[in-house]
């Protein structure tokens, strides 16, 4: 059970096209800096996405969608102390 | 677990301008710290090592990056590790190199200290959980 964590946006790197490939039943993925725009803007991974929002097992930090002045679409917003308490209930943190 | 207290090492590869990662992590780690957990140590890497210049001198109305990382460590008593190899490449050196490679100034700023990725490897060993930013 992973947590991976994404900090570039979709339209600047292939992380979140990457991560997706390899995230696994059970991972969460925690949008995180400039990755936080792929949970509003339109993009060709959106889709994929909100499945993964619908599952659950998308989050999208507070602090980076408040930073850059967005509200996020898909995914639950979660602080940076929820972010600490997904660390913990993963066995293990990947970043991308 | 969630009620326990859990051990953390955090890797930072970012500087402390042109990139956020050093500032995430910092945020991570107050955040972990205020919910009561630990911190086993922070090791600076790649470009994370210029985190602990102490000639890092922001506008006095801006944060101080370096200086966070100090406050924070010296409250909650953990290490702050710098790559040696990734710092001397880029100019952060401790007194002791600097006289070892004849240099005029050194500018590792305190509490941090120059050590190895044998360092990484016992932070990540000795810890709950292992976070990268």
């Amino acid at each position: 059970m992973l947590l991976h964590t994404v900090k570039t946006s979709p339209f600047q790197t292939l992380a979140i096209s990457n991560c997706l490939d390899l995230l696994a039943d059970g991972d969460t993925l925690l949008l995180i800096e400039d990755a936080v725009v792929a949970s509003q803007a339109d993009h060709p991974l959106y889709a994929q996405l909100k499945l993964l929002a619908d599952q659950g097992r998308l989050m999208v930090l507070d602090a980076d969608l408040e930073a850059r002045g967005i509200q996020n679409r898909i995914g639950t917003r979660c602080s940076y102390l929820d972010f600490v308490a997904l660390v913990i209930k993963h066995q293990s943190q990947l970043a991308w | 677990m969630d009620n326990q207290k859990t051990k953390f090492s955090v890797v930072v590869t970012g500087a402390p301008y042109g990139s956020q990662s050093a500032s995430s992590a910092y945020q991570f780690c107050a955040a972990a710290t205020l919910a009561g957990h630990e911190i086993a140590g922070v090791f600076f890497y790649q470009e994370g090592v210029l985190n602990a210049s102490q000639l890092v001198s922001p506008a006095t109305d801006e944060i101080n990056l370096p200086d966070l990382w100090a406050t924070l460590a010296k409250q909650y008593q953990f290490p702050l590790e710098v790559c040696v190899s990734a710092a001397l490449r880029r100019g952060v050196v401790d007194q002791q190199e600097a006289k070892q490679l004849s240099l005029a100034q050194f500018n590792l700023k305190s509490p941090f200290v120059l050590s190895g990725l044998g360092q990484l490897a016992e932070l990540s060993a000795n810890c709950d959980r292992l976070v990268q930013f």
